[in-house]
């Protein structure tokens, strides 16, 4: 906040300012660049089947994005397996992050630490240890490993952005709601649920992210299943095409308009 | 008021209630009633138990041992939104987001009143704390002060047999807080409804109750009214939580009808007792700091007094506070009217300290420590 007082800026100064400028703009580039690529190179006509030079700019990849085929085929599941899994995941980690910040028992804080497990655990072994046990027991893997596998990653980080978010929340709530006459189900669905589903949207949408563009996991789990970052891998070694620019970039804009909707959103429920 | 609950006039009645928690007991064997209509307070530090009680009471903790009975209900194991009493939280626990007029609505709406009936009952209830021009807007909006009165309207829209207020003024500044003592009267007065007021202020207390339960370590040390437990303390716990107090530690020589003879330092003194101690027995006399005057010459007839050292004069406007040292190193309080009372008399000069014989009183000891000895209460 400026106070009218300052001093007057001296040459030094100067520089350092307009040097904080140029390093936060170049953050922003290297921040910015990649995904720039992506939705630019939507718009190229690619010569061959590698769509990594810039030829000429063309709308043509732009007309039928999700035409039938391979790609949209693996959008799609990808599609089915983060809506699910991030629905799944959602309820059970807000379920346990409630249980662990609303209740004191024995093993909560037990529990507590070993959510922290499924995250910080290399991909890999995750990965390769679920296909081991799917396979020991004779599990077809397919669409159900996947979606296991899923759920499994994304509750921990449910129910950890849960109980962060519902840390401070203030437990007089339901004890005022239940002192009204308030049963406990209302008390839960007009008080506590309301007022903690700012932060349960928010894991949820941090579940299908994770979801959507999970590549190690899902690559040990899905048997012949091939989701959208799968294909693009198997694909790129022959091909890489417009397509997959084009369906990135939907699924950007996607992402961005939830996260203006969810901005909006809670302008509107915080009222101030 | 009788320790004994009459169930014809007490809203609610504690019967042999105790809690105990895994590490400590909360509250030990609390016996009494609330008489119907009344402003009742429940009134000791921090850690006495009264907090614990008024939520056995509004049902968010269930007694270890005793029952609870609500308009002559045993409610021990009834669920809080099932009892007919309303609760005014410490720091309000409005919902945030609802409105003003959802917030009071909530209680009605629970209990499935018509609708037609929802926005009249709403609407006298925000007249009555004077918020009906905030309905609409979100507790966020809202003052400190305007919150608590939400909050009450809240609890008394529901037409509770008793409201529970856990010290809901301990938020606000001491302005506001003592505008809202009266508010508070004046509601009690206007609805009739019997208020349980919980406080560490015994100067709220004082000010706002009909009785006031004095608790410390979760035993009640004493039920009474304002006036009673002012003069008449059951204990010197009381005696030195309630107001300031000068005790005097002595032993009885004489027991004659209607006075004590007190050996103590200094003296010894005629105390008006109603008999019933032994003779050799260890006693507490107590002389209201008011009562005490400070002056050159030994008391006249009609009072007792002791030798002393004048060690402090501090002048706080309408009274001067003297504090002075007997001859065993013990200090007393003098609450002087005016500076000219003091008799020319300063720090570091010897004096008498003296007070009418009928002002003094004999503080039972039976049933407490010696650490209970405090000589002042905490402001």
């Amino acid at each position: 906040m400026s106070t009218g007082s300052q001093p007057p800026e001296t040459a030094l100064g100067r520089a350092g300012r307009w040097g904080l400028t140029a390093f936060a703009a170049a953050g922003f580039v290297y921040l910015f660049l990649p995904i720039a690529v992506i939705v630019v190179y939507s718009f190229n006509k690619p010569r061959g089947k590698f769509n990594i030079i810039w030829q000429e700019f063309t709308l043509d990849n732009w007309k039928s994005p999700f035409a039938p085929g391979p790609l949209t085929d693996a959008m799609v599941l990808s599609l089915k397996v983060a809506a699910i899994s991030a629905v799944v995941a959602t309820i059970l980690g807000t379920l346990m992050a409630l249980a662990l910040v609303r209740y004191r028992f024995r093993g909560g804080v037990l529990i507590g630490l070993l959510l922290v497990l499924p995250i910080t655990t290399p991909e890999i072994v995750m990965g390769s240890s679920l296909a081991t046990l799917f396979i020991s027991r004779g599990v077809q893997r397919g669409f159900v490993t996947i979606l296991i596998a899923h759920v499994l990653f994304c509750t921990s980080f449910v129910a950890l952005t849960v109980k962060a978010r519902i840390r401070g929340f203030d437990w007089n709530l339901e004890d005022a709601a239940m002192d009204l006459g308030a049963s406990p189900w209302r008390t839960f669905s007009r008080v506590t649920l309301p007022l903690i589903t700012p932060g349960i949207l928010a894991a949820g949408l941090l579940s299908f992210a994770l979801s959507i563009d999970d590549f190690i996991i899902t690559f040990f789990n899905s048997g012949s299943e091939e989701t959208f970052p799968l294909r693009i891998f198997g694909a790129s070694r022959t091909q890489i095409s417009p397509q997959i620019n084009v369906l990135s970039t939907v699924v950007l804009l996607g992402s961005i308009t939830l996260m203006l909707v969810g901005v909006v959103f809670r302008r509107r429920t915080d009222g101030h | 008021m009788a320790e004994v609950a009459d169930p014809s006039t007490d809203v609610i009645v504690l019967d042999h209630v105790a809690k105990r928690f895994a590490d400590f007991v909360a509250v030990q064997d609390a016996c009494f009633g609330i008489e119907r209509g009344s402003f009742f307070s429940m009134l000791g530090p921090s850690g006495c138990g009264k907090t614990t009680t008024l939520r056995m009471i509004a049902g968010f903790e269930s007694p270890t041992s005793g029952k609870i009975f609500l308009d002559g209900e045993d409610v021990s194991r009834t669920p809080a939104y099932r009892r007919n009493v309303n609760t005014v939280f410490q720091q309000y626990a409005l919902f945030p987001h609802m409105s003003v007029f959802d917030n009071v609505a909530f209680g009605p709406r629970s209990r499935k009143v018509p609708k037609r009936d929802i926005t009249q009952q709403v609407g006298e209830m925000l007249e009555i704390v004077r918020m009906n021009d905030f309905a609409t807007r979100r507790p966020a909006q809202l003052s400190g002060g305007q919150q608590q009165r939400v909050a009450l309207a809240r609890a008394l829209v529901n037409k509770p047999s008793a409201l529970l207020l856990d010290e809901p003024l301990a938020a606000l500044d001491l302005k506001l807080r003592q505008a809202m003592q009266l508010e508070l009267k004046r509601i009690q007065r206007d609805t009739g409804v019997t208020f349980v007021f919980v406080t560490h202020d015994q100067q709220e207390a004082l000010t706002m109750s009909d009785h006031i339960a004095v608790m410390s370590d979760g035993w009640v040390e004493q039920i009474g009214t304002p006036a009673e437990i002012y003069h008449r303390p059951a204990t010197p716990f009381v005696a030195g939580f309630i107001g300031e107090a000068n005790l005097l530690p002595g032993t009885v020589e004489r027991a004659d009808a209607g006075l004590a003879a007190v050996a103590v330092s200094g003296g010894t003194l005629s105390v008006p007792s109603d008999g019933g101690i032994g003779i050799g027995s260890k006693v507490l006399v107590m002389i209201r700091p008011e009562r005490v005057q400070v002056g050159r010459n030994p008391p006249p007839e009609g009072f007792d007094g002791v030798p002393v050292l004048v060690h402090e004069v501090i002048f706080r406007g309408a009274t001067v506070h003297v504090g002075i040292t007997g001859n065993d190193g013990s200090t007393m309080v003098a609450h002087l009217s005016d500076g000219h009372s003091l008799n020319g008399l300063a720090r570091g000069d010897n004096a008498w300290a003296a007070w009418p014989r009928a002002d003094s009183y004999l503080v039972p000891t039976g049933m407490t420590s010696e650490n209970s000895l405090v000589k002042e209460g905490p402001e």
